[in-house]
C-alpha cells in the first residue's frame, strides 16, 4: 500500500519500485536489465534495484539520451523531487523520451529514464542524492534575443471566398510602432504630478480609477498621446480601440506610490509626491516600481474586461497580486539590458526559468460570456490568462515607468489563439494588450529590476524651448512645447496667445501659496531658456519672494470687545493676562485660539469674563447667498 | 508644411508674429513683415508684431498685394501659418480699394467695387448719410466737405476708401534746404530722412501727398518735416504740442531751409500772426472760453490756402482738430510721430483723416547707425523711513502716491547720481512742483515749470545748450518737444502715475546721438514697497518692450 507523504516525496528507490509501481509497471521497467525477470514483484523490485546498485547506477545514466540526461539533471539539481513536464519543455523545448505509448497514450513501454521516475515523476531522493555526485548541473534557462527589432510583423489571415468557396489563407505585414519609454515616463511622470497638483485629475473613491474626463486630461500630457490613437468607431460591435492605458495606469501608480492621494473626488499631491517634483524623476520611478509590485489597489487582470467572473466566485481563486508581479519582476531581471524580446519568448522564459506563475488556482470559475461554456478551465484557457496577464503588466505597467520600450502591433487582430475559447466569436480583441510583441529592458528598467546597482541617469532632456524676455513675457517658439511645460507655465503665468505667456506678480503669489516655491519657477525657466534670464524678470521674482514672507498666518484668534478703552488697556497690559491676548484697535483684544483657556481662566481671576456678545457676521456677497458662520473666529 | 526651424517667425492664431532675433534669418523676416505688420513690442530676443486691419490697410496704400503678404508670412514661418490668420489677412487686403474717392466736376465720386457692396454701405448706418446721391449701381455723389468723415465712416464699416481725389494747391512758397546750416555746419539730410519724405509725397501723385511718418525720439522728425515741406513747395501750417516745440521749430526752419525769420509767424497766445510758415500749437487750437462754445482757433486752418499741414506728435492730436482735419482733406497732411499707439485708440482716424502709414525705421536700426543713442535704463528703489512708510500706509491711495513719489529720501540718491555724472548734461524731471523746487533748490540748479515765462525757458536751454549749464530741473513741462541735444543723462524722480507715453517721451530727451557715441542714462527713482513701484513696473515694461535694457537696482536702508 502506498504510504501518504504529503510533500509527495519518496525516501527510497525501494519504496518507490514497491509502493509506486504495480508489478506490470516492473516487469516492463525490469526487461530493461536483461536478467531474466521472476514473478514475485518484490523480486522484480530487487532485480532492479540490484541494477542499480553502486557504480552501475551512473552506466545507467551514462546510457540515456541528452534530453534524458537533462531531465534527470535538472531535478537532481534543483530543491524539488518532481520533474515538472512544463516547465522542462519550456526550457528544452520538447519533453523527454519516457518511452512508447499506444495511440491514446497508455500501455507505456518505458525507457531508460523510468528508472530514475517514480510515481508520476518524482526521483526517490536517495537516488537524488547518489546521483548528485556525478550529474553536472544543468545550464540555466537562456532568453532569446533578437539581433534586431523586425519592422512588421506577419499575421495569417483566412477570409472565405464566396465565388471560389474556399477558404483563403495568407499573411499580412503589419507595421510595428516602438515606443521608447525611459525619457518620456521621467517627464510624464512631472506632467502627472504638475496635472494632480493643478487639482485636474480626478478618481473614483471605490475603485481609485480616474474618471473619463482624468483619463482625457492625461492622454493630453502623454507624450504623443497614449500608445493607440483613437479610432473612428465603425458600428458599436466592432470597435476596435484598445481605450487607454498608460493614461489609465498613471493615477493609480501615483497613487500606488503614495506620491498622491484622495480629497475629496481629486487626487492631491502628498509631501513625496511633491518632493518627487524636484528630484530627478528616475528615483521617483525606482520608488513608483517598488510600490507597484506590493500595491493591492488594482489586479491588473481586471483590466482584460472579457473575463468574467473576476468579482465573483472566480474571485477566491485568483493568487496573490505580488506572486504573480513578483514572478514577471524576477523573470525580467533575468534578461539582457537592451535587447529586444518577443513577449512569446519571454512567456516561454518565465516558465522556463522557473519563475512561472498562474493566475488563477481555479480558472473553472472564471469564464468568457457564459459560466459554464465559456469557462476558462477547458484547456488552453488557463495559459491564455496568464499570457494575457502577463502582456497587461508589461505594457500597463512596465511600460509606462519607463523600464522597457515596446514595440506595438494594434490588438484587434494581433492574436488568434483565444479563437477556440467558447464566446469569443465576437471579440476583436482579447485584451486591449495583445498588440504587445516585443519589448526591451531599458537602462532604467534594470536599475529598478536591480540587475544594475546603479542608475546614473540621463538627464532628462530640457531643450531651450523658452526664450524668458524683458518685459516678463514667456515665449515657447524654440521647439515644440511638451505638455508637462506647457501646464507648468499655466500654473506660475498668464497665457496671452498661442505660444506666449506673462508672469505676473498675482499669479506667482497664488502660485506659491499653493505650495510652489519661487527657487522652482526659477529653476524652471533657467532650464528651458534659450537666453539668459533677464534682471526684470530676476528682480520680479525675487519680489515675490521677499513679499511672500512679509505676511505670515500665525492661526486664528478669537475677537474680544470690551467696554470700553480703559478696560482693554487693562487686560492687555495685566501680568496674568497680558501673555494670552493683544490689544486690537481701540476696545478690542485679540486672542489667540491657542490661548484661549488660559486667557478665560486669567480674565476670571482678574474679575472678568468673556460674555456672548452679539455676533458679528459677515455681510452676504450676494442675495440668497448662506450667511457666513456666526464664529467670531477670525484670521491673523 | 511642415517645420521650419531656421525661419524666424511664429505667427500665431491671434494674428500676433513672434520675430525671433538670434534666427539667422531674423533680418530677411523682418524686412518682409514690416510693412504689414504694427510692431507692437520689440524687447531684447523676441519682437512681437500684430496683424492689424490698419496694419493691412496702410500696407495697401502702399501698393502691397495680399498675396505678397500671404507669401511672407508663409516663407518665414517657423510652423504652418494658422488658416484663420491667412484668411483674415486676404480678406481685410481685399477690402482695401474696393472703395475709392475720385474727383468728379466740383464734386467727389465713391466708386464701390461691386454692387453688393454699394448696397452695403448705402444701407450702413455710418456710410449711409454720405452716399444719398446715388449715381449708378456702383457710384455715388459725394460732397466735397464730407470727404474726411466718409473716409471715417468707410474704415469704420471695414471698406477703407483709396483716397485718388487728389489737393488743392496751396499757394507757392520757394523753400529749399541748405547744405551748410545758417550756424555754419554741414548739413544733409539722411537717407531715411529723404526716402520717408518722398514715400510721403509719391512724387506729388494723388497716391501720396497724406500719410504719417514713424521715427524714434530723436531720429528728426523735424528734418522729414522740412523736407517735406521743400518738396510740396507749398504754404505750411505746423501743428505741434508746446511753446518750446514751437521755438524748435522755428530755430530748426531758419537754420536748415533758405526760408527767413518774417516768414515764420506764429500763432500762439502771445502772436496770433499767420504767413507762408506758420506754427501753432494744439493748446491754442483747442481753446474755447467756456466748454459749449465753438473752437475761434480753429478757423486758422481757413486763414490761408494751405498747401501743406504737419501734424507734429500725431499721437497727441486732439478730438477738435481730429474735426477740423476732416474738412481738411483736399489739403496736405503730413502726420509725424514715434508711434502710432494711441492712448485713446484712435488710431482709425489717425488713419483715415491723415493718412496711412508711409513710412517707419525701427529705432534699433537707426542706433545701429548711430543715428541715435543708446540708452541704459536704471530703476532705483529708495526705502522711505519709518515714519514716512506710516505716514504712506495711513494715507489714502491716492495721497499714497504722492507721499511716495515726495520720499525726501530720493534727494540722497539724486545727489550720488549727480556727483557720478559730473560730467555729464542731466536733466532732472519730476511731477511735483513743490518736489522739482526743493531739488532745485538744494542742487543749485534752474528750475523750469509751466509757469517760467519763454523767454526765460529758452535762455535756460540756450545756456544748457552752450554747456554753460550741467543740469536743469524741470517739471512736466520737459516731456515733450524739449530739444537739448546735448543732455545725456536723465533723472526722473517722480512720473504720472503708469504712463507709458510719459516714459517714452522723457527718454526720448536723451536719446539724440552724441558727438562721442556715448550711451545715455536714463534713472528712475521710485520708492520701494509702495504703488510707486507699481507704477513704475507698467513704465518700465513699456520700455523692456521697445527694447531697452532695464535694471533695477535696490538702494540701501535709509
Amino acid at each position: 500500500m502506498k504510504r501518504y507523504d504529503p510533500d509527495g516525496r519518496i525516501p527510497t528507490l525501494e519504496v518507490a519500485l514497491t509502493e509506486h509501481m504495480n508489478v506490470d509497471q516492473l516487469k516492463k521497467l525490469a526487461k530493461h536489465t536483461n536478467q531474466k525477470i521472476p514473478t514475485r514483484k518484490a523480486d522484480i523490485a530487487a532485480v532492479v534495484e540490484r541494477y542499480l546498485d553502486g557504480d552501475r547506477l551512473k552506466s545507467v545514466w551514462q546510457s540515456l539520451d541528452e534530453l534524458q540526461r537533462a531531465a534527470v539533471a535538472e531535478v537532481v539539481h534543483s530543491s524539488s523531487t518532481r520533474f515538472l513536464a512544463d516547465r522542462f519543455a519550456a526550457k528544452y523545448g520538447r519533453s523527454p523520451n519516457w518511452g512508447i505509448t499506444n495511440k491514446y497514450g497508455y500501455r507505456r513501454n518505458p525507457s531508460l529514464l523510468a528508472f530514475f521516475f517514480y510515481g508520476g515523476g518524482v526521483m526517490p531522493d536517495e537516488l537524488k542524492a547518489r546521483l548528485k555526485t556525478f550529474v553536472p548541473k544543468p545550464a540555466a534557462a537562456k532568453v532569446k534575443t533578437l539581433a534586431e527589432l523586425p519592422a512588421a510583423c506577419e499575421l495569417p489571415w483566412s477570409r472565405w471566398n464566396p465565388k471560389t468557396r474556399t477558404n483563403e489563407k495568407g499573411t499580412e505585414e503589419v507595421p510595428l510602432t516602438v515606443h521608447q519609454t525611459e525619457l518620456t515616463a521621467q517627464r510624464e511622470l512631472l506632467s502627472v504630478l504638475r496635472l494632480i497638483d493643478f487639482g485636474k485629475v480626478a478618481v473614483s473613491n471605490k475603485t481609485r480609477r480616474p474618471s473619463a474626463a482624468t483619463i482625457k486630461a492625461i492622454s493630453n500630457v502623454l507624450e504623443g498621446g497614449d500608445y493607440y490613437p483613437v479610432l473612428p468607431v465603425k458600428n458599436k460591435w466592432h470597435d476596435e480601440n484598445a481605450g487607454p492605458i498608460r493614461a489609465f495606469a498613471w493615477p493609480l501608480i501615483v497613487q500606488a506610490g503614495g506620491m498622491a492621494q484622495l480629497s475629496g473626488s481629486k487626487l492631491q499631491l502628498t509631501k513625496a509626491g511633491r518632493k518627487a517634483l524636484s528630484e530627478p524623476a528616475a528615483e521617483s520611478l525606482y520608488t513608483l516600481w517598488s510600490k507597484w509590485i506590493d500595491t493591492t489597489v488594482l489586479d491588473e487582470l481586471s483590466r482584460i474586461e472579457c473575463v468574467k467572473g473576476q468579482t465573483g466566485k472566480g474571485k477566491r481563486g485568483l493568487t496573490a497580486l505580488s506572486s504573480r508581479r513578483d514572478a514577471i519582476a524576477d523573470t525580467l531581471a533575468e534578461c539582457p539590458t537592451g535587447a529586444w524580446i518577443s513577449t512569446d519568448e519571454f512567456h516561454r522564459f518565465v516558465c522556463a526559468s522557473g519563475n512561472d506563475f498562474t493566475v488563477s488556482r481555479h480558472a473553472w470559475d472564471l469564464y468568457i460570456c457564459e459560466k459554464r461554456y465559456g469557462s476558462l478551465g477547458y484547456e488552453g484557457g488557463e495559459q491564455i490568462l496568464d499570457e494575457r496577464y502577463l502582456l497587461a503588466f508589461l505594457l500597463e505597467y512596465v511600460a509606462t515607468l519607463g523600464m522597457i520600450d515596446v514595440a506595438l502591433i494594434p490588438p484587434a487582430g494581433a492574436r488568434y489563439d483565444y479563437g477556440g475559447l467558447w464566446g469569443t466569436d465576437e471579440l476583436v480583441y482579447f485584451s486591449r494588450y495583445d498588440g504587445l510583441r516585443y519589448f526591451r529592458i531599458t537602462a532604467l528598467g534594470a536599475y529598478c529590476l536591480g540587475s544594475e546597482t546603479g542608475y546614473q541617469p540621463a538627464p532628462v532632456e530640457t531643450k531651450p524651448v523658452l526664450s524668458v524676455l524683458p518685459n516678463l513675457e514667456i515665449t515657447a517658439i524654440g521647439a515644440e512645447l511638451d505638455q508637462g511645460d506647457r501646464i507648468a507655465l499655466d500654473t506660475y503665468a498668464t497665457q496671452v496667445s498661442d505660444l506666449v505667456w506673462r508672469l505676473d506678480r498675482l499669479k506667482l503669489l497664488a502660485a506659491v501659496e499653493e505650495g510652489r516655491s519661487i527657487a522652482e519657477v526659477h529653476e524652471f525657466l533657467s532650464a528651458r531658456s534659450s537666453v539668459a534670464i533677464p534682471d526684470t524678470v530676476t528682480r520680479l521674482l525675487d519680489d515675490v519672494t521677499e513679499r511672500s514672507t512679509k505676511v505670515q498666518d500665525q492661526g486664528l484668534v478669537r475677537l474680544v470687545e470690551c467696554a470700553d478703552p480703559a478696560l482693554a488697556a487693562l487686560i492687555a497690559n495685566d501680568s496674568r493676562t497680558r501673555r494670552h491676548c493683544m490689544l486690537a484697535g481701540e476696545r478690542h483684544l485679540v486672542v489667540p485660539a491657542s490661548s484661549e483657556t488660559a486667557f478665560k481662566r486669567t480674565l476670571r481671576e482678574l474679575g472678568y469674563m468673556v460674555a456672548l456678545g452679539d455676533v458679528k457676521t459677515a455681510k452676504p456677497r450676494r442675495k440668497g447667498s448662506a450667511r457666513k458662520s456666526a464664529s467670531q473666529s477670525v484670521g491673523a | 508644411m511642415g517645420v521650419s526651424p531656421d525661419n524666424a517667425l511664429v505667427v500665431q492664431s491671434d494674428g500676433s508674429v513672434l520675430l525671433e532675433l538670434h534666427s539667422a534669418r531674423a533680418e530677411e523676416a523682418r524686412e518682409a513683415i514690416a510693412p504689414f505688420a504694427g510692431l507692437v513690442k520689440s524687447p531684447e530676443h523676441v519682437h512681437t508684431y500684430r496683424l492689424t486691419p490698419l496694419s493691412i490697410w496702410n500696407a495697401r496704400a502702399a501698393g502691397l498685394a495680399a498675396a505678397e503678404m500671404v507669401a511672407a508670412l508663409h516663407e518665414h514661418a517657423r510652423y504652418p501659418v494658422p488658416e484663420n490668420v491667412e484668411q483674415n489677412v486676404l480678406d481685410l487686403a481685399g477690402r482695401f480699394g474696393r472703395v475709392v474717392i475720385t474727383r468728379d466736376d466740383g464734386m467727389l465720386r465713391c466708386s464701390c467695387g461691386d454692387e453688393v457692396i454699394a448696397e452695403l454701405l448705402s444701407r450702413d448706418r455710418k456710410t449711409s448719410k454720405y452716399l444719398a446721391d446715388r449715381i449708378d449701381g456702383t457710384r455715388f455723389r459725394v460732397a466735397p466737405g464730407n470727404r474726411g468723415v466718409l473716409k471715417q465712416a468707410l474704415v469704420s464699416a471695414g471698406y477703407p476708401a483709396e483716397d485718388l481725389a487728389g489737393y488743392v494747391s496751396g499757394d507757392a512758397l520757394d523753400v529749399s534746404l541748405r547744405e551748410r546750416t545758417v550756424s555754419g555746419t554741414r548739413f544733409s539730410i539722411r537717407e531715411y530722412q529723404r526716402q520717408a519724405a518722398e514715400a510721403f509725397y509719391a512724387s506729388g501723385s494723388a497716391r501720396g501727398g497724406s500719410g504719417v511718418i514713424v521715427l524714434p525720439c530723436g531720429a528728426g522728425k523735424t528734418i522729414v518735416g522740412l523736407a517735406a515741406m521743400e518738396l510740396v513747395g507749398q504754404t505750411t501750417l505746423v501743428l505741434t504740442t508746446s511753446l518750446t516745440s514751437i521755438a524748435q521749430w522755428r530755430r530748426e526752419i531758419c537754420d536748415k531751409t533758405n526760408l527767413l525769420p518774417d516768414e515764420i509767424a506764429e500763432y500762439t497766445g502771445a502772436h496770433k500772426s499767420t504767413g507762408p510758415v506758420t506754427l501753432t500749437t494744439y493748446q491754442i487750437l483747442t481753446w474755447r472760453s467756456t466748454r459749449e462754445s465753438a473752437f475761434p482757433h480753429l478757423e486758422l486752418f481757413r486763414a490761408r490756402s494751405w498747401g501743406l499741414i504737419i501734424y507734429d506728435e500725431v499721437h497727441l492730436l486732439p478730438a477738435p482738430v481730429f474735426r477740423a482735419t476732416a474738412e481738411l482733406q483736399a489739403r496736405r497732411r503730413l502726420g509725424l510721430t514715434a508711434t502710432l499707439v494711441r492712448e485713446d485708440n484712435r488710431e482709425a482716424d489717425v488713419f483715415a483723416l491723415v493718412g496711412p502709414k508711409r513710412f517707419d525705421v525701427p529705432w534699433q536700426d537707426l542706433e545701429r547707425q548711430n543715428w541715435i543713442a543708446g540708452a541704459s535704463c536704471v530703476e532705483e528703489r529708495i526705502p522711505m523711513t519709518q515714519e514716512r512708510r506710516m505716514e504712506y500706509a495711513l494715507a489714502n491711495r491716492r495721497a499714497q502716491f504722492r507721499i511716495a513719489a515726495e520720499n525726501p529720501a530720493k534727494m540722497d540718491r539724486l545727489s550720488r547720481l549727480l556727483k557720478q555724472h559730473a560730467e555729464g548734461r542731466v536733466l532732472v524731471i519730476g511731477e511735483y512742483i513743490a518736489q522739482v523746487e526743493a531739488i532745485a533748490r538744494q542742487i543749485g540748479a534752474p528750475l523750469v515749470t509751466g509757469k517760467t515765462p519763454q523767454t526765460e525757458r529758452e535762455q535756460i536751454y540756450d545756456r544748457f545748450r552752450r554747456g554753460e549749464l550741467h543740469c536743469i530741473v524741470l517739471s512736466k513741462v520737459g516731456n515733450f518737444a524739449l530739444d537739448l541735444p546735448d543732455a545725456d543723462v536723465l533723472i526722473q524722480v517722480s512720473g504720472l502715475f503708469g504712463s507709458r507715453q510719459e516714459e517714452a517721451q522723457r527718454l526720448g530727451r536723451i536719446l539724440r546721438p552724441k558727438a562721442d557715441g556715448r550711451t545715455a542714462h536714463f534713472f528712475t527713482l521710485v520708492s520701494r514697497d509702495t504703488r510707486e513701484e507699481d507704477f513704475a513696473h507698467h513704465r518700465k515694461l513699456f520700455l523692456t518692450e521697445q527694447g531697452y535694457s532695464y535694471q533695477v537696482v535696490i538702494a540701501d536702508e535709509p
